[in-house]
C-alpha cells in the first residue's frame, strides 16, 4: 500500500513537472529565440525586469476579459471603461488631494459603476455583448470628453504604483484575488459551468444572466486596477474617439487567447501572467533587434494563429485513429457475416 | 427649430450639461484647474484697428485630429480668441483616422452652406476637393503634403490659398545637434507609425540624416509606434543598459519622463530631446535630463487665420504659389530659462499673436502686407522677439 | 435641425458617396453574418487592396487590371480567413485576427517609408455620384437575388439557424461558408477601389475601422447577429444607410464631433435592444 501511495505521490509530482514545463514553454521559446538573435542583450536580468514590469497592467487587463470570456462573452468596451475610469476617476482623486490611496479607490469604483451599468444592460436588453460593447465603447469614450475636456494630467507622486517592485506588488494581489475568486468561489465554479454549457447549467438552476451580470462588475474591478497602472504610468491621459481606446486593451486582449492556451497545463492565473510575457517578449524583442514593429504585427498573427489551431484540434489525431480503428471493427464484422 | 449645438452649448445651456458642468467643477474639471500646463487660457483679446463689431461675421471652421491634447487645446483656443476678436464664429471640427473619414466630415460639415473659411491641419488633395466643391477658400496650416503628385495638384484648386507650416526638419536637426552637443553618441529614436503623420516623419527623417552624416554617432534601435514612447524607453532601456547615452521622441509625452524614471534612467546618464512641450519639461530641463525641446505651432495656425482672412476681406491671396508653403521656425527651447520665457509669453494669458498683431499681417488692415511680411516674420521669430513685444 | 441642408441635393449625393463604401461591404456581409460569421480583417485587407491598387496605379499599369487587381486581393483576404477558420478549426474571430494582423502589417511596412498617393483630380470620374449609385443599384439586385433566390444564401441562412441540422441535410459548411467569405472579399474589394478614388492616397491607416463599422450597420439594420432565415439583406443595407445618414445628419447640423459619437452609441444600442432577435432557445452570449 505504501509502495502505492509512494508510486502515486512520485506521478503528482512528475505530472507537476511535466505541467510546470509545459505552461512555461511558449514564453521560454520565444525568450529564447531572441536571446539567441540578439547574442544574449536580451537575455539580460536587466531585460526580465523590464518585460515583466510591462507585462503587469496587460496581465490585469486580461483577468479583468477573463471574467467576461469564460462565459463566452467578449467585452470591446473594456478600453473605453479604462479610459473613462482613468480621467474621471483620476481628477476626483486629484480633487480629494489623498494621493495615490484615492487614485486606485476612485478608478476601480469608476470601472465598477461603468461594469454595473454594462451588466444591467446586458441583463435588461439581452442582446450578444460583441453589439452591446462596441456600443457602449463609443459611450464610454466620449461621456469624460463633455465632464473632463482636458482629460487627466497627474504628477509624478501619484505614478509609484507603476514602477517596479510596487507594480509587482499589485500584480500578485490581482493573481491572488483572481484564483480565489476563479477557483474557489461559487461564483467561479458557476462561470466556469456556465462557460463550459450554458443549457445544462441553466437547467441545474443556474441564474446565468445573474452570474454573467456578476461577470462585468468583477471583471471592471481588474479593469479599474488596469486603469489606474494606465494613468499612473502615462501621466497625463487625453480623450478620444472613434474607438481609440481599443488600442489601451489590445495586448491584454491578445494575451488572453495565449493565456487560454497555457491554461490547459496550469492554472489561468499564472497562465495569463505566463501569456501577456511571452507576448510582451515578443514586441519588445523586435524593437531590441531593431527590426519593424511591423513584423511583430505579422508574427503575433501567426503565433496567435498556431496556438488556436492546436487548441482547436487538440485530440485530433486520437479522435482519426480511434475513427480508423472503429472503421477497421466494422468492416472485419461485416466480412465475418455469414452472406 | 433647433439651434446647432456645440459642446460649449450643450454644457452652458442645458440642465444635463448644468450638472455635469457642476460636479466636474467641484472636482476641478472644466473650470482651472490646478496644473499649470493643462489649461489652455486666453485673455480675451481687442481688436484695435478697427470696430470689429462692424466686421462682417465668418464661419471658419478648424479642423485637428485632437481638441484634448495640449497642442489641440492651443489651436482651439488661440482660435477662438482670433474669432471672437474679429467678430467671426468659429467652428471646430475633429478630423478622422483616415483620408476617407476627413473627406467625409467636411463634406458634412461644408454641406450646411455658411461656412466662409475651412483652416485645416494638412492639404490632401481630396480633402482641398471637398472646400472647392463647395467654394469655400482654404488654407493649410502646420501640416502639407510631402508626396509630389499631391502637391502639383494643389494649384489645380482655386480656393486653396495655400499653407503656413513649421520646419519638422529643422526641429529634428536641433534636437539631433542638442544631443549630440551633451556628448551623446548611442542614441534611439521613439517616434510615430511611418506614413501616418508628415510633421513626425520629417522630424524621423532629420534623425536619419544626422547619424548618417556624423560618424561617431550610432543608432541603436528606431520605433515607430502609436503613442506607445513609454514602452519604447524601457525597452531600450533594458536593452541597451550602460550604452544608451540620448534618446531623441519625435513627440514629448510626460508618459517618456516616468518611464525613465522607472527605468533608472532619469539620473543624467541618458538625455533626452522631444519635440513638443508636456507638464514635466521644465523638471526634466531643470536637472539636465532634457537638452532640447521646442513649442508654439500654435502661432502658425493664428497667421493661418489671417491668410484666410485676408481673402475673406478683399479677395487678397497672400500665397501666389501654392505649391511652396510659408514655413516657420518652431521656438527653441534649450535651457529652463528659456522654459520660464515660453511659459510667460507663450503660454500666458495673451497668445503669441494678439488680435493687433495678426492685423499687421492682415492687408484690409494694414498696406503693404505680402508674403514677405510672414517670410521675414518667420526669419526673426523667436521667444526674444516675444519678449520684446511683450 | 437642419434648417433643410439635409435634404439638399448636394447633400444627398454625399449620402451615395460617403454611404457608397458601407453598403458595398454590408451587401457581402450579409452572406457571412447570416451563416453567424463575422470578419475582423476587413479593414487591413480592404488597406492592403488599395495600396495595391495605388501602386499599380503609379507604374502605369491599366485602370481596369488595377481595379481587377484590388477586387482579388479582397477576394483572396475573404478566402484567406475562410481557410483558416475551416482549415484549422479556430472560431472565426481568430482567423479574421490572425488576418488581420497580417495584413496590417504588410499595410504598415509599405507605407513606412512614406504614403502612397495618386492625381486625384485625374480620376475624379470614379467619384462620381451617378456612377456610384448605378453600381450601388446593380450589387444591390445581385446581392438580393443570390441572398433571396439561390442556395448561396438559402444555405448559409440555414446554416446560421442550426449548423447540424443543415450538414445532415447535405448543406456541405465548408464549400457555403467559403463561398459567403469569397462573396464579401468581393463586395470589400469593389468598395475599396471606390474608397481609394475617392481619397487619392493611402497610408498605415487605411480601412481601419470598416470591420466595426460594419458590425453596427449590421445590428442597426435589425440584422441578426446569430444569422439564421431571420436574416435579411435589406436589414444590413437599411442599416448601413441608416449609419451613414445619422453620421451626415449630425455633421451637417453641426454637432460636437463628442456628442456625435455618444449618440451613435446610444442610438446603437437602442436599436439593437429593439430589434435584436430574442427568440426562446436562442442562448445570447
Amino acid at each position: 500500500m505504501s509502495e502505492v501511495n509512494a508510486l502515486k505521490k512520485q506521478s503528482k509530482v512528475l505530472d507537476l513537472i511535466r505541467r510546470v514545463i509545459l505552461s512555461l514553454i511558449i514564453p521560454f521559446a520565444i525568450w529564447l529565440v531572441f536571446a539567441i538573435a540578439s547574442n544574449g542583450r536580451t537575455a539580460s536580468r536587466a531585460m526580465f525586469f523590464s518585460v515583466l514590469r510591462q507585462s503587469v497592467m496587460p496581465s490585469i487587463i486580461c483577468y479583468g476579459l477573463m471574467m467576461n470570456m469564460c462565459v463566452g462573452m467578449m467585452n470591446f468596451a473594456a478600453g473605453g471603461m479604462m479610459l473613462c475610469a482613468c480621467i474621471i476617476g483620476g481628477n476626483l482623486a486629484k480633487a480629494s488631494g489623498l494621493g495615490i490611496p484615492a487614485l486606485v479607490i476612485c478608478c476601480v469604483l469608476v470601472c465598477v459603476v461603468e461594469g454595473v451599468i454594462l451588466g444591467a444592460l446586458y441583463r435588461a436588453i439581452h442582446v450578444p455583448s460583441i453589439v452591446l460593447t462596441i456600443g457602449m465603447m463609443l459611450l464610454y469614450e466620449a461621456f469624460p470628453q463633455i465632464v473632463y475636456v482636458n482629460g487627466l494630467n497627474i504628477t509624478a507622486e501619484y505614478t509609484y504604483l507603476s514602477r517596479a517592485p510596487y507594480c509587482f506588488y499589485v500584480l500578485a494581489i490581482c493573481l491572488v484575488l483572481f484564483y480565489i475568486i476563479y477557483n474557489k468561489t461559487a461564483f467561479g465554479h458557476n462561470l466556469r459551468a456556465i462557460g463550459n454549457n450554458q443549457a445544462i447549467a441553466n437547467s441545474v438552476g443556474l441564474d446565468s444572466d445573474k452570474i454573467k451580470f456578476v461577470s462585468y462588475v468583477a471583471g471592471a474591478i481588474f479593469l479599474g486596477v488596469g486603469a489606474m497602472l494606465y494613468a499612473s504610468t502615462n501621466g497625463e491621459i487625453r480623450n478620444v474617439t472613434s474607438l481609440g481606446s481599443m488600442s489601451i486593451m489590445m495586448d491584454g486582449f491578445m494575451g488572453m487567447f495565449i493565456a487560454m492556451f497555457i491554461a490547459q497545463f496550469c492554472d489561468m492565473s499564472f497562465a495569463v501572467v505566463l501569456g501577456v510575457y511571452g507576448m510582451k517578449m515578443l514586441s519588445v524583442g523586435f524593437v531590441a533587434l531593431g527590426m519593424s514593429s511591423t513584423v511583430r504585427d505579422i508574427v503575433q498573427g501567426i503565433i496567435l494563429l498556431i496556438l488556436m489551431a492546436i487548441s482547436a484540434n487538440a485530440g485530433l489525431f486520437e479522435r482519426l485513429r480511434a475513427d480508423r480503428e472503429f472503421r477497421d471493427e466494422c468492416n472485419s464484422m461485416a466480412a465475418a457475416q455469414p452472406k | 427649430m433647433m439651434k446647432k449645438i456645440s459642446r460649449r452649448e450643450f454644457l452652458r445651456g442645458s440642465a444635463a450639461g448644468a450638472a455635469l458642468v457642476a460636479m466636474s467643477g467641484l472636482t476641478g474639471g472644466l473650470t482651472a484647474s490646478a496644473d499649470e500646463s493643462s489649461e489652455v487660457y486666453f485673455a480675451p483679446g481687442e481688436l484695435t484697428v478697427a470696430d470689429a463689431s462692424e466686421l462682417p461675421t465668418y464661419k471658419i471652421v478648424f479642423s485637428y485630429a485632437s481638441f484634448s491634447d495640449k497642442l489641440g487645446m492651443q489651436f482651439q483656443e488661440s482660435i477662438q480668441y482670433l474669432c471672437d476678436a474679429y467678430n467671426c464664429e468659429a467652428s471646430f471640427l475633429l478630423s478622422g483616422s483616415t483620408t476617407d473619414e476627413n473627406v467625409t466630415k467636411l463634406e458634412s460639415t461644408l454641406a450646411a452652406g455658411d461656412i466662409s473659411g475651412v483652416i485645416y491641419v494638412g492639404a490632401t488633395p481630396s480633402v482641398v476637393a471637398v472646400a472647392e466643391k463647395y467654394q469655400v477658400p482654404y488654407v493649410a496650416v502646420c501640416g502639407f503634403p510631402s508626396l509630389d503628385e499631391e502637391i502639383q495638384a494643389l494649384p489645380n484648386y482655386e480656393y486653396f490659398l495655400g499653407g503656413i507650416v513649421d520646419d519638422d526638419v529643422w526641429a529634428g536637426n536641433q534636437a539631433m545637434q542638442a544631443l549630440y552637443d551633451a556628448g551623446c553618441r548611442n542614441v534611439c529614436l521613439s517616434g510615430m507609425t511611418q506614413g501616418l503623420v508628415k510633421s513626425h516623419d520629417d522630424r524621423a527623417t532629420a534623425y536619419a540624416e544626422f547619424i548618417t552624416s556624423h560618424d561617431d554617432m550610432t543608432s541603436l534601435a528606431e520605433s515607430y509606434t502609436l503613442a506607445e514612447n513609454a514602452t519604447d524607453v524601457s525597452t531600450f532601456a533594458a536593452s541597451f543598459a550602460g550604452i544608451l547615452d540620448g534618446i531623441f521622441f519625435t513627440a514629448g509625452r510626460d508618459s517618456e519622463y516616468l518611464s525613465m524614471e522607472a527605468e533608472g534612467i532619469a539620473d543624467g546618464s541618458v538625455k533626452m530631446a522631444a519635440v513638443d512641450i508636456s507638464s514635466q519639461t521644465g523638471t526634466y530641463l531643470q536637472n539636465g535630463v532634457q537638452v532640447w525641446t521646442c513649442g508654439g505651432q500654435y502661432g502658425t495656425a493664428q497667421l493661418g487665420f489671417a491668410i484666410l482672412y485676408s481673402y475673406l476681406a478683399d479677395g487678397t491671396r497672400i500665397i501666389e504659389d501654392v505649391t511652396t508653403p510659408i514655413t516657420r521656425p518652431y521656438l527653441e527651447i534649450t535651457s529652463y530659462e528659456d522654459y520660464e520665457a515660453y511659459c510667460k509669453y507663450v503660454e500666458s494669458d495673451i497668445p503669441v499673436y494678439t488680435a493687433d498683431e495678426i492685423a499687421a499681417f492682415i492687408p484690409a488692415f494694414t498696406e503693404g502686407v505680402t508674403i514677405e511680411t510672414y517670410e521675414e516674420e518667420a526669419e526673426i521669430f523667436s521667444l526674444e522677439l516675444l519678449a520684446e513685444r511683450r | 435641425m437642419t434648417n433643410g441642408a439635409f435634404l439638399k441635393v448636394d447633400n444627398l449625393g454625399n449620402l451615395i458617396n460617403q454611404g457608397f463604401v458601407l453598403c458595398m461591404i454590408a451587401i457581402g456581409a450579409a452572406f457571412v453574418y447570416a451563416h453567424g460569421g463575422m470578419d475582423f480583417s476587413i479593414g487591413a485587407v480592404s488597406g492592403v487592396a488599395q495600396l495595391v491598387c495605388g501602386l499599380l496605379i503609379l507604374q502605369g499599369t491599366p485602370l481596369w487590371l488595377c481595379i481587377l487587381a484590388t477586387v482579388a486581393v479582397c477576394a483572396v483576404g475573404g478566402c484567406c480567413t475562410a481557410g483558416i477558420t475551416l482549415i484549422f478549426g479556430v472560431p472565426v474571430f481568430i482567423g479574421s485576427m490572425c488576418v488581420r494582423t497580417s495584413f496590417q502589417g504588410i499595410l504598415k511596412t509599405f507605407c513606412q517609408t512614406s504614403e502612397i498617393a495618386i492625381d486625384y483630380q485625374k480620376y475624379s470620374f470614379l467619384n462620381t455620384v451617378g456612377l456610384k449609385a448605378a453600381i450601388l443599384v446593380i450589387s444591390i439586385a445581385v446581392g438580393y437575388y443570390l441572398f433571396n433566390y439561390t442556395v448561396v444564401g438559402k444555405y448559409n441562412k440555414a446554416l446560421g439557424g442550426n449548423p447540424r441540422t443543415a450538414e445532415q441535410a447535405g448543406v456541405s459548411r465548408r464549400k457555403w461558408v467559403f463561398i459567403a467569405f469569397l462573396l464579401m472579399g468581393i463586395c470589400v474589394g469593389i468598395a475599396s477601389v471606390f474608397a481609394f478614388f475617392r481619397s487619392g492616397k493611402v497610408n498605415s491607416y487605411t480601412g481601419s475601422g470598416y470591420e466595426f463599422n460594419i458590425m453596427m450597420a449590421i445590428a442597426l439594420g435589425g440584422f441578426p447577429m446569430a444569422g439564421g432565415e431571420k436574416s435579411k439583406i435589406s436589414s444590413a443595407i437599411i442599416g448601413a444607410l441608416t449609419v451613414t445618414c445619422l453620421e451626415n445628419g449630425l455633421g451637417v447640423w453641426g454637432l460636437d464631433t463628442t456628442l456625435i459619437s455618444c449618440v451613435k452609441g446610444a442610438l446603437f444600442v437602442v436599436i439593437v435592444a429593439i430589434s435584436y432577435d430574442r427568440s426562446a432557445g436562442k442562448l445570447v452570449n
